[in-house]
C-alpha cells in the first residue's frame, strides 16, 4: 500500500514537472521605440548591401529614431520605418504593416516611368496558334511564324509547374528560333527560374556568383558561391534563343535572365534589367509586422554588381522605339528582324 | 573564468574515472539491453535567427535505447526525434514546425557503490548530436522560412541508481564542454546548404541533459520504465537560442536471458 502511495507520487511528481511553462525570454516590448530598435538592429545584423549602397546605418537611425518616438498612430509609425528602409535603395527591402496591408517598398526613380511593354499587343497582333491555358497556365506561349516560337513568363511565382515548359516545348519542337520573354517579369521563385531555364541548356553553366551576409559586420560575407545553371527537364531547346528583356525584369527574372545571358545559343534584346538582386528573407517585429531585407550581394561571372546594374542586352532597343505609339513592339519588330536573317 | 573552471573539473572528472573503477571494478548498474518508450515531449525554443520570440509546442515521441556492458564498461544509446508544431508564447506571432531529432551516446564505468550495494554511482563521457529544422510561418501569411541548428557535443556524463520501491531510482546527466554548432546566421539558402560548422566552448553553449526516472523488473526479461527528461541549450551567438525540451516518457526495457534479473 505503502508502495503503491509511493509510486503514485513519484508519477505525479514527473508529470507536473514535465509540464510546467517555462520562460526563455521576457515578453516583447511592443512600444515604438523598441519596435523601432528591433527593426534597425535586425537590418544592421541581416542587410547585406550597405557597401553596395554607400549607405551609412547608424546615420540613418539617428535620423529617424525621434521620428519614430513621435509618431502618433500606427500608420504614421510605419510611413516612419518605411521610409527608414527605403534609404536603402533597394526593392527588396519593404515593410508590411500587418495581415493583409500592402507591402510598403522602394520605388526607384525608373519604376514611375511608363510601361514600354504591351502584352496585350503581343497577343493581339503578334502571336498565332496559342497553347491551350489548359496545357500551360503559369505563362503563354505560341508561334510568331512558322519557325519562330514564342514564351512568355508573366512571373515566376509559385513553383514546381516546370513540366508545363516540357509540355510547350514538346508542342513547339518544330520550331527553328525561340522567343523567350520576360519583360515585366518581377520574379518569384528563384529555384522555378533555374528549374525552367535549365531546360535550355544540356550542360552544367556557371552565370554569376553570390556572397551571403554571414556575421554581425556590414562586410561579413561568405566567400563567392557560384550560380550553376543545370540543365532539367524531358525536353530541352538548344537552339536559337531570343530572350527579351526590359528595366522591369527584377529579381529571379534578374537571375533567368544573367543565366541565360551565359549561354551561347542564346541572344539577349531589348533593355537592361531592373537590377535587384537581393535575395529577401522576411523578418518580424514582436507586434506581427513583418519586413524583408535582402541577404546577398550578387556578382556576374566578371565580377560586376548585378544590384542597380542589372543585365545589359546582346542588342539594345531603347525605350523610346520600344514602346512605338501602342501599335507595334520594336523589341520582337527587331527580334523578328534577327530571326528571318539568321542574326 | 567560468570555462576554465569547467573544464579543469572536466578534466578532473575524467581523469579519475579509470583509476576509480579499476581500484573498485564495480558491475554495471544496468544490464545489456534493449529499450523503447513513448513519451510526451513539450518543446520551448527561442531562435534569434528567426525572431526573439518563444515557441511552444507538445507532441507525442518514441525514444529508442540500448545499453550495453563489456569489460566493466558500461555503454549506453539512446535516440529521440519527431515533428510537431509550435506556437508563440507571450503575445508572439506565426508559428512552426519543427523536425528534430537527438542522439546520445555514454560510456561510464561503475565508480562507487553503497555497502549494501543498493547504491550505484558511474561517471564518463558523453558525445551528444542534435538537430533541428525549422519551418517557420510568419503571422501575416507572407510566406514560409527554414532555419537549421545543428550541434555537437562532447563531455563528462555521470549516471546514478539506487535500490528501493522494489525496483530502482535513477538520474542521470551530461553537460557539454566542447560542442561544433551549425547555426546559419540567416534563413536556409538552397545555393549554401552545407553546415557551416564553429566550435562553441562551455562560454558560449552551456546547457545540460539528464533524466530522473523509476524502473521495475515486469517480468524475467522485462522491466518497465517512468522517465523524466529534459534538456536544455543556452547558445550565445550573434543570434542567440534557447531551447528546453522535456518529456515524460513510459517504456520496456527487454533485458539478455543471461543478464535477466
Amino acid at each position: 500500500m505503502m508502495t503503491r502511495r509511493t509510486l503514485l507520487l513519484i508519477v505525479g511528481a514527473l508529470a507536473a514537472t514535465a509540464c510546467a511553462d517555462p520562460t526563455l525570454v521576457a515578453p516583447a516590448d511592443k512600444s515604438y521605440a523598441s519596435l523601432f530598435d528591433q527593426m534597425w538592429h535586425e537590418t544592421d545584423l541581416t542587410y547585406s548591401m550597405f557597401a553596395v549602397k554607400h549607405v551609412n546605418w547608424d546615420s540613418v537611425g539617428a535620423i529617424y529614431r525621434p521620428r519614430a518616438l513621435a509618431a502618433q498612430s500606427d500608420v504614421a509609425f510605419a510611413r516612419v520605418l518605411s521610409d527608414m528602409l527605403s534609404s536603402l535603395h533597394d526593392r527588396h527591402v519593404s515593410l508590411t504593416p500587418g495581415r493583409g496591408a500592402t507591402p510598403m517598398a522602394y520605388q526607384a526613380p525608373a519604376d514611375y516611368q511608363p510601361l514600354d511593354f504591351d502584352s496585350t499587343l503581343v497577343e493581339r497582333s503578334y502571336l498565332t496558334r496559342r497553347l491551350s491555358a489548359a496545357i500551360v497556365p503559369h505563362f503563354h506561349a505560341g508561334w510568331l511564324s512558322p519557325s519562330v516560337a514564342y514564351i512568355r513568363f508573366p512571373s515566376f511565382a509559385g513553383s514546381d509547374w516546370g513540366s508545363e515548359l516540357d509540355a510547350a516545348l514538346d508542342s513547339l519542337q518544330s520550331a527553328k528560333q525561340l522567343v523567350v520573354d520576360v519583360r515585366c517579369n518581377p520574379g518569384g521563385n528563384y529555384e522555378l527560374a533555374l528549374d525552367l531555364a535549365g531546360r535550355f541548356t544540356d550542360q552544367p553553366t556557371v552565370f554569376g556568383y553570390v556572397r551571403i551576409r554571414n556575421g554581425p559586420k556590414h562586410d561579413d560575407l561568405t566567400d563567392p558561391i557560384s550560380e550553376t545553371l543545370r540543365p532539367t527537364g524531358k525536353r530541352k531547346f538548344t537552339g536559337t534563343i531570343y530572350l527579351l528583356t526590359n528595366r522591369r525584369v527584377f529579381s529571379s527574372a534578374e537571375n533567368f535572365a544573367l543565366a541565360l545571358h551565359q549561354l551561347p545559343n542564346v541572344v539577349t534584346v531589348g533593355d537592361t534589367t531592373g537590377g535587384s538582386s537581393g535575395r529577401p528573407v522576411t523578418r518580424e517585429l514582436a507586434n506581427g509586422w513583418t519586413y524583408e531585407l535582402s541577404t546577398w550581394v550578387e556578382y556576374t561571372t566578371d565580377n560586376r554588381f548585378v544590384e542597380d546594374a542589372g543585365v545589359a542586352p546582346s542588342v539594345a532597343v531603347p525605350r523610346a522605339n520600344a514602346s512605338s505609339a501602342g501599335k507595334r513592339d520594336a523589341v520582337l519588330d527587331r527580334v523578328l528582324r534577327l530571326a528571318a536573317s539568321g542574326g | 573564468m567560468l570555462t576554465k573552471y569547467a573544464a579543469r573539473l572536466a578534466l578532473v572528472v575524467l581523469a579519475a574515472v579509470p583509476a576509480a573503477a579499476l581500484a573498485q571494478s564495480e558491475p554495471c548498474a544496468r544490464p545489456t539491453s534493449l529499450a523503447a518508450s513513448l513519451g510526451l515531449n513539450q518543446s520551448d525554443r527561442v531562435d534569434a535567427a528567426i525572431n526573439g520570440t518563444q515557441y511552444q509546442g507538445r507532441s507525442p515521441r518514441l525514444t529508442v535505447g540500448a545499453a550495453a556492458n563489456a569489460r566493466g564498461v558500461c555503454v549506453e544509446a539512446f535516440a529521440t526525434g519527431g515533428a510537431h508544431y509550435l506556437r508563440p508564447v507571450g503575445g508572439g506571432f506565426g508559428n512552426e514546425r519543427i523536425l528534430d531529432g537527438r542522439a546520445e551516446l555514454s560510456v561510464v564505468r561503475p565508480v562507487a557503490s553503497s555497502s549494501d550495494a543498493r547504491a550505484t554511482l558511474a561517471l564518463g563521457l558523453s558525445a551528444q548530436v542534435a538537430a533541428t529544422n525549422t519551418r517557420h510561418a510568419f503571422g501575416d501569411g507572407s510566406g514560409v522560412t527554414n532555419y537549421r541548428l545543428g550541434i555537437g557535443s562532447v563531455g563528462p556524463a555521470f549516471d546514478a541508481f539506487y535500490r528501493a520501491l522494489g525496483g530502482r531510482l535513477f538520474a542521470a546527466a551530461s553537460i557539454p564542454v566542447v560542442s561544433l554548432v551549425d547555426h546559419p546566421y540567416v534563413a536556409v539558402s538552397s545555393l549554401d546548404p552545407m553546415p557551416g560548422l564553429r566550435v562553441a566552448t562551455w562560454s558560449s553553449l552551456r546547457g545540460g541533459s539528464g533524466q530522473l526516472g523509476y524502473e521495475r523488473p515486469l517480468s524475467r526479461f522485462v522491466t518497465g520504465t517512468l522517465a523524466y527528461q529534459v534538456n536544455g541549450i543556452r547558445y550565445d551567438d550573434t543570434r542567440p537560442v534557447r531551447t528546453l525540451s522535456q518529456m515524460l516518457t513510459f517504456g520496456f526495457r527487454l533485458t539478455r536471458p543471461t543478464e535477466g534479473r
